[in-house]
């Protein structure tokens, strides 16, 4: 699949990974970008953020919206993108983040690619001795220091900028 | 335990000790320096500098060790870790406009002559840091506390001291974890191809990290923020058979997650999954 857009007005991926994840960790998401500073802001800094919402339209999403889109958590359902928009030295730079929504839940963030690659069918036989397995997401309880949560973290503040726009978007 | 929490290379810090830190002034003074000498974004630094002039005369001699230590992992990987590889990352609109002519070096140790008074480097080739520098960073805090911290910059962290439980994030969905792991005076970094996505000029969607691969995300545990923030650069790049090679070159441990959310981990890398 090769990702196209618009540069004014994004679309949404037509396949995208879909997870389950529970509106909690959206909040999270979100309040941990509003913990306390001690200091500047470092480059970038977001200056501007712009959301385009669209309802699940079939020939877009693969994700069906039910009637009935207001849930108990207060996000409504449907397709979010959202670009923010920030400056560097010599230039503005964007990031683009989409989210999906049904059921009052992210069912999934963000476009990937499709890499056409071989390596997992060449090299699974060879290592059975190592351990694998289905990944099972759990959310981080609010009580876990962020210090002791590792990851390829999407706290870019571009990425962090988008998504508080999507929140408040799709705030019921 | 305090936690201490401030914003630096584009991302969020944070830092854990028994004790609040006496020195937390010193070392957010190290961390802007460090950003003001190295970022790719400031048209001053020593970096823009360099990679402006060509030439930086009477460099830092921590700006030396860092540059020795990016040939080094150049030599060392085949050349597949390349510090010029920022001119492919400007050409695609990430950061700053990248003059006409830039372009990767294909051999780095010609094009970058190092003496401790002064750097040079090929008129073509542009460096950045990008692949290791918050690594750098992250040990370099490290070293600063005296006693047990947990340094995390933007989800790579340093334990210094006892084993100290930490969580992976799940490599799409925010707010969830996958397992824990238990490290001390060592570092667990992660690779994600999620991390840098950004629209170019004509709005084709960029990853920071080239190339091809079914990885989601890479997670490297080493002996130093450094080297387990390399490894994780290079291993979204190459595939299984060197990871295992280079793993076992720099004794790291790998966990990687594909895009069909499979995990896979090598043996000492410890992580305990979450079971549904």
């Amino acid at each position: 699949m090769t990702a196209t857009y618009n540069s004014t007005t994004p679309k949404i991926v037509g396949a995208m990974v879909i997870l389950a994840v529970t509106a909690s960790g959206a909040y999270f998401f979100i309040l941990r970008d509003i913990k306390p500073e001690q200091s500047r802001s470092s480059l970038p800094t977001a200056t501007s953020t712009t959301a385009t919402v669209s309802q699940p339209a079939a020939q877009t999403t693969s994700v069906n919206t039910p009637a009935s889109t207001a849930a108990t958590n207060g996000y409504k359902d449907g397709t979010y993108t959202a670009t923010a928009s920030y400056y560097v030295p010599h230039g503005q730079n964007n990031i683009s983040v989409t989210i999906v929504i049904k059921d009052g839940v992210v069912s999934s963030v963000m476009p990937t690619h499709d890499y056409q690659d071989h390596e997992s069918q060449m090299y699974v036989s060879d290592f059975d001795d190592y351990i694998s397995g289905k990944v099972v997401g759990k959310n981080i309880s609010a009580l876990t220091s962020l210090s002791r949560v590792g990851g390829a973290s999407l706290t870019t503040e571009g990425f962090d900028q988008a998504i508080q726009t999507i929140a408040a978007q799709a705030k019921a | 335990m305090a936690e201490w929490s401030f914003k630096a290379l584009g991302t969020q810090w944070w830092l854990e000790s028994p004790q609040p830190l006496a020195n937390q002034a010193e070392i957010l003074a190290v961390v802007r320096q460090f950003e003001d000498d190295y970022s790719r974004f400031n048209p001053s630094s020593l970096l823009s500098q360099l990679n402006d002039k060509h030439e930086l005369l009477s460099p830092p001699p921590e700006m030396q060790a860092m540059l020795q230590y990016g040939l080094d992992m150049y030599s060392q990987t085949g050349g597949v870790f390349n510090m010029s590889v920022g001119a492919q990352l400007e050409k695609t609109g990430y950061g700053r406009v990248a003059p006409a002519g830039a372009r990767v070096s294909e051999n780095l140790l010609q094009d970058v002559q190092l003496t401790s008074q002064k750097i040079t480097l090929a008129p073509h080739v542009r460096l950045d840091f990008g692949g290791f520098g918050k690594g750098w960073l992250v040990d370099k805090i490290a070293a600063m506390v005296d006693g047990p911290v947990i340094v995390n910059g933007g989800g790579d962290i340093y334990v210094k001291g006892p084993r100290q439980s930490l969580l992976i994030e799940h490599p799409l969905t925010a707010g969830q974890a996958i397992g824990s792991v238990a490290v001390g005076d060592e570092s667990l970094c992660s690779s994600s191809r999620q991390k840098r996505v950004w629209r170019d000029a004509k709005g084709q969607e960029q990853s920071h990290i080239p190339g091809r691969s079914n990885l989601l995300s890479v997670h490297v545990r080493a002996e130093s923020a450094l080297v387990a923030d390399t490894l994780g650069t290079v291993f979204l790049l190459v595939e299984r058979p060197k990871r295992l090679e280079l793993a076992a070159q720099f004794n790291a441990e790998i966990l990687e997650i594909t895009q069909d959310l499979d995990f896979w981990q090598t043996p000492g890398f410890g992580l305990k999954p979450f079971r549904s």
